[in-house]
C-alpha cells in the first residue's frame, strides 16, 4: 500500500462521513447551474466509471448534493462532493441506460439555495477498466521525473508502471515515452527510453526484451508505434525531430520533423523492414486497421529548396508543412505492403491531419486536425475530426472539441468510447476526457477523468500524455522494467 | 564550569549574526527558490522518496527565510537544540561540550558555502534538511539509549527505527541506526545482537523499501537519500560533501567515547589545548570556506530590487562596482537604466565586464536571473519557457510561479494564471501577492494601471519569430532587438542599444534615424551622440549634419588621435567601448 493508496483511503473515509448529510427542506430556487469543477453537467458516463467527484465553486459556506436515480438517492455534504464508491456503483447500476439527477444546494449566510439540477446520463456500454498514460510536465526540452502510469477507471487506484528516476543517476537520465499495447492487452506492451540506457522495451506474454532499433540506414530508432492487432509486428515511424520556440505566438513551441519514414519491426525475428521512405515525403503516425489488413499513416509532401533536409529551412517554412492521411494495404501472409492511397486530404483544406485511429468496427477514423504541422498538442487550434470510412465524409467532432487544444485519442475496445487529451481547461496542462460515440458516430459531451480529490487536476503541474485504454493492469513492476532498461 | 556553555551560546549567536548580516539576500533568494504548499498532494509528492518527511519539513521551514532574521533564528534554535541533544545522548562532560559545536559548524558551512549552488540544488528544503536530519539521527540514538533492555525491546527498537527512520529521514535514519550499533558496542552486554541487528537493518531496509515502497530512486542511490547531490553537467563536486563526512565522523567519535556515567572531572591541560586547536581549525574552516563572492551577492540584491520595482537601487548597485562585473550585473543595470530613461546617457559610464560567475561549474545566466530578465525585456514566451524548464529540472518555486502568473496575465491566459495563483495561495506569506494578482484575473482591465505590467507590455515585441536562444540569454536579446522594427519607443531604443553593443554601424544608422523620428526634438543622449560621431568619422560622413554636440565631436577626434594610449577620461565613452571592450556575450 503506497502513499497514494493511503490518501485515497483517507479521502474515501472522509467521503463516507460527508455522505450522511440531510437535504435542506426550505431553500430558494435559482435558475442557474451550479459552478462546479470538473464540469459533469449533462455528460454521458460508462456504467463502470469511478465516482464523478466534483468541487463546488459557488460563493457559499456549505453545500449538500443529492444524486437521484430510480427512486434511490445518495446525499453528500461539503463543497467537495465525493460519493462513496460502493453507493456510487449501486446508483450507476440502477440508472443504467437512464439518468442520474444531481441537485446542488448551497448555504450562504444561513440561507440555502437550490441550483438548477443537472443530469448524468449512464450508458450501458462499459469502458475498458484501465487506462495508461504518461505523466509529464509540459516542459519543452528539460525533463526530470517521468512516469508511465496506469489508472483503474472504475475506482481511483493509480499505479506507476515505469519511472525513469529508477534508472536515473546524477550523470544521466532518460526520457520514457510512447507506451503502446497490442489490442488493449496489458501483457503485450512496449515503450521507449531515450538517452542513457536508451532502447525499446517490449513485453509479450511474460517475456521482456530490450531492443535497439537504431541502424545506419534508419533516421532514428522507432518513434511512434502501432502494434499489429494479431501478429507480433510493430510499425514505427522513424523521425528526425527538433524543437523551436515562438517569441510571441500563443502556441509557444513547434516540434517538427525534418525527415521521417515508416518501418516494420518483427518481434520474433528481430528484423526491420521499410514501409515507406519516399523522397520529399514526411511519413509518420502509423495506425493499423482493426483487421490488420491495412496500415493508416500521415504524410506531408515537403521539398526542401536547399540541398537536403535542413533544420533552418524547416523552421522558416513551418506553416507550409501539412499532413494528409493515407493507407497501404497489408498482406499478413506475405507481409507485403501495397501502394499508398489517399484517405483524407487535409492540405487542400489548408489544414494538417495527424494521429489517425480507426474504431474497432473499422467504420470510423478519428484524427486530429490543426492549421499546420505534426505536433498538435502545442497547437491551440487543434481539434478532433471524425471520418466515416464507409461514406468518406469527415466532420469536426464539435461535441467533443473546445476552443483550446484536443489532440491524442484512442478508442475503447467496444468502440463506444474515446479517450482524448485536451487542454481546454487552462491551455497548458493536458487532461484526459472521455466521450461516448454511438453507432452513427455522434459523440456525447465529454467528461474529465474523475479524481479522488476533485481539486487534484487543478493542483497537478503535469500533463496526461498518450492516454491508452487497457483490459487490465500491467503486472510487471517498475523495478523489473528498470532492471531491463539498465541491463547491458 | 559555565565557560563551555557560554562558548557554545556565543558561537551560535555569532553564527546568527553572521548569517543575518552577510547572507540575508542569499537566504531570501533561497526561499524564493523554494516551494511549500499546504496540500495533501504536496505532502504525497514529498513522500514518494525516502527522507520525504525531512524534505517536507525543510521546505516548510525554508519559507521563513522570507524574513531572514526569523529563518536564521529558527535555524540557530535548532542548532542549540542539537548541541543539547548531542550532550545528553552521548553524555558529553560539560568540559567537552564545545566539541558539540563541530557538527553545528558543519551545518553552518552547509548553509554558507553554497554560492550559485542555490540555483541548481534539487533537494527540497536543503537549508534545513541537514539540521533536521542530524537531530533525527541523534534523536533516534537518544531514544535507543532510553529504551529498556528487557524483552529485547532495545533490539526491536533498532528494527523499528530503521523501518520508520529510513522512509521518513532517508540517510539520516540509517545514520541514527549506525550510531545505535556503536552505542550497543559501548554500552550493552548483548551488544553483538544489537550491532548485528543494526548493521543488517541498515543493509536490508533500503533494499526492501526499493522493491516494496518506492519507485523514484535508483538502486545505486538508495543509501544516500535526502542528501544533496553536488553534481552539475555530469561533474561531481565531492568537496561539498566534506561537512557531512565530518559531521557523521564527529558523532561516531562521540558514540565511541560514550561512557555510562558522565565524568565531570577537570581536564588535563593537553586536552584543553587539543580542544582549543580543534575549535580553531573549525572556525578557520568556516571562515575560509564561507562563500564570499561580491558579484554573487550583488546579483541577488539586484534581483530582489527588480522584484520590488526599485530601479534606482538596481542602477546604483550595478554602478558602484569595485570588482569586474558579471554579464548578469551589466544586463540588470542596463535594464534599470532603461526603465529610468537614462540608458543612452549612462550605460557606458559604469564598469563593463564579463567576469565568470565564481563557481566550480558553469553557471548560465538563463538559470539565475534569466527568467526575470526575459520578463522585463518583454520576451514573455521565453520567460515562461525557462520557468517551466527550470521548474521541471530543479523543482518548482515561489519565484517561478510568480513569474508564470505575470506571463500568463500579460498573455491573456487568465485560467493558467489562476491555476498558479491557486497554488501560491497554499504557500505561506504569499497571500497579499496572490490577492493583488487575483484581482487581475477577475478584472483584467485593472492591469492597465499596474506600472510594472505596463512597462513589460510595452517591451513586448509582437512580431513572432520561431527560433531558439540556445541558453544564450544576452546574445538572444541582442539579436531579438537588433532586428526589431518597432514603433514603440522603448523597444526601438533597445534596438539602437543592441546595434551599439554589437558594434554594427549599418544597423546603428537605421536604428538612429528611427530613434530620432520617434523621439522628436528631444536632445540625443550622450552615448548615441558618441556612437553617431564615431561611426560618421570612421565612414567619412559629415558630422555637422548630425545632432551631435561639438564637445562630443572634439572628444571623439581627440580619442581617435590618441588611440594607442587614450586618456582615462575616455573610459566612460562609447569610443572606448568600441575599441577596447571585448565582452563575450556567449556563455561557455
Amino acid at each position: 500500500m503506497n502513499v497514494r493508496s493511503i490518501s485515497c483511503l483517507f479521502l474515501l473515509v472522509l467521503s463516507m462521513l460527508s455522505c450522511r448529510q440531510r437535504v435542506p427542506e426550505s431553500y430558494q430556487q435559482v435558475d442557474a447551474l451550479p459552478t462546479i469543477y470538473p464540469d459533469y453537467a449533462d455528460v454521458t458516463v460508462p456504467v463502470n466509471i469511478a465516482p464523478l467527484n466534483f468541487e463546488i465553486f459557488n460563493d457559499c459556506d456549505d453545500a449538500v448534493t443529492r444524486f437521484t436515480a430510480e427512486g434511490e438517492e445518495l446525499v453528500c455534504g461539503g463543497l467537495k462532493v465525493c460519493p462513496d464508491i460502493d453507493d456510487w456503483h449501486r446508483l450507476l447500476n440502477m440508472a443504467t441506460g437512464k439518468d442520474i439527477s444531481v441537485e446542488v444546494f448551497c448555504k450562504r449566510d444561513g440561507q440555502w439555495t437550490r441550483f438548477q439540477p443537472f443530469r448524468i446520463h449512464v450508458s450501458a456500454d462499459a469502458i475498458n477498466p484501465w487506462m495508461s498514460f504518461r505523466l509529464i510536465a509540459p516542459s519543452y526540452v528539460s525533463y526530470e521525473e517521468l512516469t508511465l502510469n496506469q489508472r483503474c477507471l472504475e475506482n481511483f487506484e493509480e499505479q506507476v508502471m515505469v519511472d525513469n528516476m529508477l534508472c536515473t543517476t546524477e550523470f544521466g537520465g532518460q526520457c520514457v515515452n510512447c507506451h503502446s499495447f497490442q489490442q488493449y492487452h496489458p501483457e503485450r506492451m512496449q515503450f521507449h527510453a531515450r538517452e542513457t540506457n536508451g532502447g525499446t522495451v517490449i513485453a509479450y506474454d511474460g517475456e521482456m526484451e530490450k531492443v535497439d532499433l537504431r541502424h545506419d540506414t534508419l533516421l532514428s530508432a522507432g518513434v511512434y508505434p502501432a502494434w499489429h492487432p494479431t501478429l507480433k509486428l510493430i510499425a514505427y515511424s522513424t523521425n528526425r525531430t527538433m524543437q523551436s520556440f515562438h517569441t510571441f505566438h500563443q502556441n509557444k513551441i513547434e516540434v517538427q520533423d525534418t525527415e521521417s519514414d515508416l518501418i516494420l519491426y518483427d518481434i520474433d525475428r528481430h528484423e526491420v523492414t521499410t514501409i515507406a521512405q519516399a523522397p520529399d515525403e514526411l511519413e509518420t503516425f502509423p495506425a493499423w486497421a482493426p483487421d490488420g489488413k491495412s496500415l493508416y499513416f500521415c504524410s506531408a509532401h515537403f521539398t526542401y529548396d536547399s540541398n537536403g533536409a535542413n533544420a533552418e529551412e524547416m523552421i522558416w517554412r513551418a506553416e507550409e508543412v501539412r499532413y494528409n492521411i493515407y493507407r497501404k494495404a497489408f498482406n499478413p501472409a506475405t507481409r507485403q505492403f501495397g501502394e499508398r492511397e489517399m484517405v483524407f486530404c487535409a492540405d487542400t483544406l489548408g489544414r494538417s491531419a495527424t494521429l489517425p485511429r480507426i474504431s474497432p468496427d473499422g467504420r470510423w477514423l478519428l484524427f486530429t486536425m490543426a492549421k499546420y504541422g505534426c505536433f498538435h498538442i502545442w497547437h491551440h487550434d487543434a481539434d478532433l475530426w471524425l471520418m466515416d470510412l464507409m461514406t468518406g465524409e469527415a466532420r469536426p467532432l464539435d461535441e467533443c472539441n473546445s476552443p483550446d487544444t484536443e489532440s491524442y485519442h484512442s478508442w475503447s475496445s467496444n468502440g463506444r468510447w474515446i479517450v482524448f487529451s485536451s487542454r481546454r481547461h487552462d491551455g497548458v496542462f493536458t487532461r484526459p476526457f472521455i466521450a461516448h460515440i454511438d453507432s452513427d458516430g455522434n459523440a456525447s459531451k465529454p467528461f474529465e477523468l474523475p479524481a479522488a480529490d476533485p481539486d487534484y487536476h487543478l493542483q497537478l503541474l503535469k500533463s496526461y500524455n498518450v492516454p491508452e485504454l487497457m483490459n487490465g493492469p500491467v503486472t510487471i513492476t517498475p523495478q523489473a522494467f528498470a532492471a531491463k532498461l539498465t541491463e547491458e | 564550569m559555565k565557560k563551555p556553555l557560554i562558548i557554545t551560546f556565543l558561537a551560535i549567536v555569532l553564527a546568527f549574526a553572521a548569517l543575518t548580516l552577510f547572507e540575508a539576500d542569499v537566504l531570501y533568494r533561497v526561499q524564493e527558490l523554494n516551494l511549500f504548499l499546504h496540500t495533501p498532494l504536496f505532502f504525497q509528492q514529498c513522500m514518494t522518496v525516502s527522507g520525504g518527511l525531512l524534505t517536507w519539513a525543510g521546505a516548510y521551514l525554508t519559507q521563513f527565510f522570507r524574513y531572514p532574521v526569523v529563518g536564521v533564528a529558527i535555524l540557530c534554535l535548532l542548532w542549540g537544540f542539537l548541541v543539547f541533544l548531542l550532550t545528553k545522548t552521548f553524555r558529553l562532560p560539560r568540559r567537552w561540550m564545545p566539541m558539540a559545536l563541530i557538527p553545528v559548524a558543519c551545518l553552518l558551512l552547509n548553509v554558507s558555502d553554497l554560492g550559485y549552488w542555490i540555483f541548481y540544488l534539487k533537494l527540497r528544503g536543503y537549508m534545513f534538511d541537514a539540521t533536521l536530519g542530524t537531530i533525527a539521527a541523534v534523536g533516534l540514538a537518544f531514544l535507543y539509549l532510553r529504551t529498556p533492555r528487557r524483552f529485547g525491546l532495545r533490539t526491536s527498537f533498532i528494527v523499528v527505527a530503521a523501518c520508520v527512520g529510513y522512509p521518513l529521514f532517508g540517510f539520516y535514519g540509517l545514520w541514527g541506526v549506525a550510531l545505535m550499533a556503536v552505542l550497543a558496542w559501548r554500552t550493552d552486554s548483548y551488544s553483538i545482537l544489537d550491532m548485528a541487528t543494526a548493521i543488517l537493518s541498515i543493509a536490508i531496509v533500503p533494499i526492501a523499501c526499493y522493491y516494496l515502497l518506492y519507485h523514484e530512486t535508483n538502486i545505486v542511490n538508495i543509501y544516500w537519500t535526502a542528501l544533496p547531490v553536488f553534481c552539475h553537467d555530469s561533474e561531481r563536486f565531492f568537496a561539498y560533501n566534506m561537512p557531512y563526512i565530518v559531521m557523521v565522523a564527529t558523532t561516531v567519535m562521540m558514540a565511541l567515547f560514550f561512557r555510562r556515567e558522565r565524568c565531570e572531572k577537570a581536564l588535563a591541560p593537553h586536552w584543553l589545548w587539543m580542544q582549543a586547536a580543534t575549535l580553531t581549525v573549525v572556525v578557520v574552516s568556516v571562515v575560509v570556506f564561507w562563500y564570499k563572492d561580491s558579484n554573487f551577492h550583488r546579483e541577488l540584491s539586484m534581483m530582489r530590487s527588480i522584484e520590488q520595482q526599485d530601479w534606482e537601487t538596481v542602477a546604483s548597485l550595478g554602478a558602484d562596482m569595485r570588482d569586474e562585473p558579471t554579464r548578469a550585473i551589466c544586463l540588470m543595470r542596463n535594464l534599470a537604466l532603461s526603465r529610468l530613461g537614462r540608458l543612452g546617457d549612462e550605460m557606458f559610464r559604469y564598469p563593463m565586464g564579463d567576469k565568470r560567475p565564481n563557481a566550480p561549474f558553469s553557471v548560465r545566466t538563463i538559470d539565475t536571473v534569466g527568467r526575470l530578465l526575459y520578463l522585463h525585456y518583454g520576451v514573455l514566451n521565453y520567460c515562461y519557457r525557462w520557468c517551466m524548464e527550470n521548474g521541471v529540472e530543479y523543482g518548482w518555486s515561489v519565484e517561478k510561479l510568480k513569474l508564470m502568473v505575470k506571463c500568463s496575465l500579460l498573455k491573456g491566459e487568465l485560467v493558467a494564471a489562476q491555476k498558479y495563483l491557486r497554488l501560491l495561495k497554499k504557500a505561506d506569506f504569499q497571500q497579499e501577492w496572490v490577492k493583488r494578482y487575483n484581482e487581475y484575473v477577475h478584472r483584467p482591465q485593472l492591469m492597465a494601471k499596474d506600472a510594472e505590467l505596463q512597462a513589460i507590455a510595452r517591451m513586448e515585441q509582437r512580431n513572432d519569430f520561431l527560433t531558439s536562444d540556445m541558453s544564450q540569454l544576452e546574445q538572444f536579446l541582442l539579436e531579438h532587438f537588433a532586428t526589431a522594427q518597432s514603433a514603440e519607443p522603448v523597444i526601438q531604443e533597445q534596438s539602437l542599444v543592441a546595434s551599439l553593443l554589437m558594434k554594427n554601424a549599418t544597423l546603428f544608422w537605421q536604428q538612429l534615424f528611427r530613434y530620432i523620428q520617434l523621439h522628436g526634438d528631444r536632445p540625443l543622449p550622450r552615448h548615441y551622440q558618441e556612437a553617431a560621431c564615431l561611426f560618421a568619422l570612421m565612414q567619412h560622413r559629415d558630422v555637422s549634419q548630425l545632432p551631435v554636440e561639438q564637445q562630443v565631436v572634439d572628444g571623439c577626434r581627440q580619442f581617435l588621435e590618441t588611440l594607442d594610449n587614450p586618456s582615462e577620461s575616455f573610459r566612460t565613452t562609447y569610443f572606448y567601448y568600441y575599441y577596447f571592450n571585448h565582452d563575450n556575450f556567449y556563455e561557455q
